[in-house]
């Protein structure tokens, strides 16, 4: 029997749903972040048989994904609007509002320094992971991220402040 | 504003979970499961599909291992190392001699395999699947030409030895596209069946034939003065790699099962599988011996005199693709997930010899026709690393992001 292609299969289908959710914090809606998840695993799947011998099949997925919406983005004159109502908002009451409100912050980001926030503080990935995928110095990570930080926290502030503490 | 509170907030406008454990929409994943399906045994042929590309490049192009046309350039012609970044739809001429990266050139989408030109003055880069095109580039001008259009998605790419051809195997519809040189035209598909898997392709040393696999059970053979699918030769089991000797006189075809089947190219006729490791991958060629990368982490050679293969030869884990020395004496195997090395293995004695360390993850090797340097690429970390094979000590990395296919030039 093939057991790679089997691996596959079974990489993509548990890995779909992370990569689309990255992808939709990244360009802010389904739509794109379904295409962008669609190149990234193509790509995946054409290099499998070099990821499958090893466990970095997620972090190829990820470049994939990272450089399919960076590309994207370059290739546009125009900024993508983070509007269309998800219509698979199938989260508690309340967190649809929440999104938007998390979607039209990350708006306002670069789209690299989106991607340090996303990786950083979506993915948990360190400095280094998000460096090395970025193909930046940490010490550019670093400062994306704070100043990106810093913006959000004005775009934001309120709405940091509503939330509720769950742990 | 710190971090956390940012996180936190972000874990809950997303839902409140874990990246990836909400409640997204399945269609997409079905979608992907769905092309999956359609490209079930397309693992098994990456590696092998840049068999194709060696052969297409460095043993084609320079001839390395005794190719016919009309006079490739000598080694000390190939001047630069040409990077395809993938990531970054651009191509990236390195200098031998100092190892510092030029301007990047434009391609197309995710350029993967490419051939040169025998006279070294094109390299042909196929930009894989998505764009459908295969672009030339001038080695003089370092400028991109018109992108050449092909039916399907095209991602394997191999030459005949006078230049005038170049053919392109597609990824899932089992059909080889001849792209005319003198007129960067393409010509009409061959089809070779085997719709399930990217179609990979050697050449004889003479060019007059070449041999396809795609995933069916059958080799096709291809008529280089027709550019007609002859009748093909049943092997039965789903063939995705495939090799030939450097004398033209066997190729050898591997399928997932972990068997590789010898055949004649003179008579046809298929000799009995041979046992190798688990999930072959990457085969390599010398007189002689092939070599099978196999899991977990070992070489397997075969001897092409008695079809028999030997002990297998420990290198790293995550062995993902080798390289051979124009003087046939190593074998260069990248390990990709195993400490950051290179294992060379001597082809005299069939052992390895002591792993250099590249840093990064390296994914690629390829050795320059003058065979003083194996250069290796790392799609990971974006580096290609140059390892002198006369001391086997790695060089100063290059950073280039997304490198992974190269091929030498003037």
């Amino acid at each position: 029997m093939l057991d790679a292609p089997e691996e596959f299969t079974e990489f993509a289908g548990a890995y779909a749903a992370r990569l689309r959710r990255t992808a939709y914090l990244l360009c802010g809606n389904w739509h794109t972040a379904e295409d962008l998840t669609q190149i990234a695993l193509t790509q995946t799947l054409l290099s499998w048989r070099r990821l499958s011998r090893l466990d970095n099949a997620p972090a190829y997925a990820h470049r994939s994904l990272v450089n399919a919406y960076l590309g994207h983005r370059r290739s546009r004159k125009s900024r993508e609007l983070p509007v269309a109502l998800p219509p698979d908002a199938a989260g508690p009451a309340g967190t649809t509002e929440l999104r938007l409100v998390l979607l039209r912050a990350l708006d306002t980001l670069t789209p690299s320094a989106r991607a340090v926030v996303v990786l950083r503080y979506w993915e948990d990935l360190s400095i280094g992971q998000v460096a090395a995928m970025l193909q930046c110095s940490t010490g550019n990570v670093k400062s994306q991220s704070s100043r990106a930080l810093a913006q959000l926290r004005a775009v934001l502030g309120d709405t940091l402040l509503d939330l509720p503490v769950t742990d | 504003m710190d971090e956390e509170s940012f996180r936190r907030f972000m874990r809950q406008a997303m839902d409140g979970g874990e990246p990836g454990f909400g409640s997204q929409p399945i269609d997409g994943a079905v979608r992907a499961a769905g092309r999956i399906r359609r490209r079930r045994m397309l693992a098994g042929a990456s590696a092998t599909a840049t068999a194709a590309a060696l052969i297409g490049t460095a043993t084609l192009a320079f001839g390395a291992s005794g190719s016919g046309g009309n006079g490739p350039p000598t080694a000390a012609a190939a001047r630069f190392a040409y990077v395809a970044n993938t990531f970054k739809g651009t191509l990236t001429p390195i200098s031998i001699a100092t190892n510092t990266p030029g301007k990047p050139i434009r391609v197309g989408p995710d350029p993967t395999q490419m051939t040169v030109t025998p006279d070294g003055r094109t390299i042909y880069v196929v930009n894989s699947a998505s764009s459908g095109t295969v672009t030339p580039v001038s080695t003089a001008t370092n400028k991109a030409g018109k992108p050449i259009k092909v039916a399907g998605s095209p991602y394997t790419i191999i030459m005949t030895p006078n230049g005038r051809t170049v053919y392109v195997g597609g990824l899932f519809e089992g059909i080889v596209t001849p792209i005319f040189t003198r007129t960067n035209k393409a010509g009409q598909p061959i089809i070779v069946g085997g719709k399930h898997s990217m179609v990979s392709m050697v050449m004889t040393p003479d060019g007059r034939t070449i041999y396809a696999v795609s995933g069916s059970d059958a080799v096709t053979p291809i008529s280089t003065a027709t550019n007609k699918a002859g009748r093909a030769i049943k092997t039965g089991a789903g063939e995705t790699g495939i090799v030939i000797t450097p004398d033209g006189r066997t190729i050898y075809v591997e399928s997932a099962s972990g068997t590789v089947t010898p055949i004649s190219t003179a008579t046809g006729k298929v000799g009995k599988p041979i046992k190798v490791g688990k999930r072959p991958g990457f085969m390599q060629a010398t007189p002689g011996t092939v070599y099978v990368i196999s899991d977990p982490g070992t070489v397997t050679p075969i001897s092409t005199a008695t079809n028999t293969a030997g002990m297998p030869i420990k290198v790293g884990k995550g062995a993902s693709d080798m390289a051979v020395t124009p003087d046939e004496m190593t074998v260069y195997v990248a390990n990709f997930d195993s400490a950051d090395t290179v294992t060379p293995i001597s082809t005299a004695t069939n052992t390895a010899g002591k792993p250099i360390a590249v840093g990064g993850e390296p994914s690629f090797v390829f050795v320059t026709p003058d065979g003083k340097t194996a250069y290796v690429s790392d799609w990971t970390v974006g580096q290609v690393t140059p390892v002198s094979t006369a001391t086997n000590t790695a060089g100063m990395p290059i950073r280039l992001a997304g490198a992974q296919e190269i091929v030498f030039a003037p």
